[in-house]
């Protein structure tokens, strides 16, 4: 018993240090990068570079976290769900022009909707990159189901468009799974 | 559905994965910065999933299709387990369940 009690304390003291490092390594290796740019300090500062240097490659390979609710990878996650969203209901108002052309609606192009579509597109990829710096792909991959539930629903807020009982139902059963994934997502932060 | 439009999906969902995997790899990796080789290898990948699912799409109804992206999450799990060592723990695969017979359902109606 005394000995899993060590243990556990050990593991902790690890884990506190390492979020220590991830938060302390980001902002000296930004201001090591900065000595190295000025060839006056690197000059001056040849012995503490090559052991700064040393420092950085031995960080973990944890990514660091910005500090604000901005950088919560799961705030990005649902920035980048939002913004698919809101891309697919862009990309269905331009679409009208669509009807009349055969060739993959290039003169889809002539729509701002489409444009807009794409940016939001293009956006919600760097969210989403963001994200996964962090989360756990089958967990992160997984929250973004969400869209099955959100792309109908601005589909009937914006769109008109309707949702029929059985839809209605898979909508739930997707919404459930979900609730499912972020449970266990919560479970393996709250391990961290 | 011919076995080679068959062959078509999977390319498509397959090539969807690989490229969330590879994107996963770029970025989960290092402390600062990230792997540009396989960011690159995840755009290619996801360009020749997209380019192979519009060509699908001009050929069958999206509500046919869809229910292959339902398929696309148990793959997601799979390959992430075998490339990234991430371990799905039973509450996942519930979660996982739970959505394909959800975006399964939700396609198999209009």
């Amino acid at each position: 018993m005394p000995e899993l009690s060590l243990d556990s304390a050990a593991g902790s003291a690890n884990s506190q240090s390492a979020i220590h490092n991830s938060q302390s390594v980001p902002g000296k290796s930004a201001f090591i990068r900065g000595q190295t740019v000025s060839p006056v300090y690197s000059a001056a500062f040849m012995s503490t570079d090559t052991s700064s240097s040393a420092i950085t490659t031995e960080s973990e390979p944890a990514p660091a976290r910005h500090p604000g609710w901005f950088f919560n990878p799961y705030v990005q996650l649902a920035v980048s769900t939002l913004l698919t969203a809101s891309s697919h209901v862009f990309l269905k108002k331009g679409s009208h022009v669509l009807a009349s052309d055969a060739w993959f609606g290039w003169a889809a192009l002539s729509s701002p909707w489409t444009w807009a579509g794409i940016a939001a597109m293009v956006t919600s990829l760097f969210s989403w990159l963001y994200a996964l710096r962090f989360v756990a792909l089958n967990i992160a991959f997984n929250l973004t189901a969400i869209l099955h539930a959100l792309v109908p629903l601005c589909g009937w807020l914006f769109l008109h468009e309707t949702i029929g009982l059985k839809r209605g139902l898979g909508i739930a059963l997707v919404v459930s799974g979900v609730l499912v994934i972020a449970q266990a997502a919560y479970e393996a932060e709250e391990k961290l | 559905m011919t076995p080679f439009n068959f062959l078509l999906v999977l390319v498509s969902e397959i090539s969807a994965t690989v490229g969330q995997i590879f994107f996963k790899h770029a970025m989960g990796k290092s402390a600062d910065g990230m792997n540009l080789r396989s960011l690159v290898g995840g755009i290619a990948f996801m360009t020749l999933s997209f380019f192979v699912w519009i060509a699908l799409l001009s050929k069958f109804d999206l509500s046919y299709l869809f229910p292959f992206d339902g398929l696309n999450r148990i793959i997601v799990v799979v390959g992430a387990s075998i490339f990234l060592k991430e371990k799905p723990t039973p509450r996942i695969w519930l979660g996982v369940a739970l959505i394909s017979v959800g975006v399964m359902i939700v396609s198999a109606t209009d």
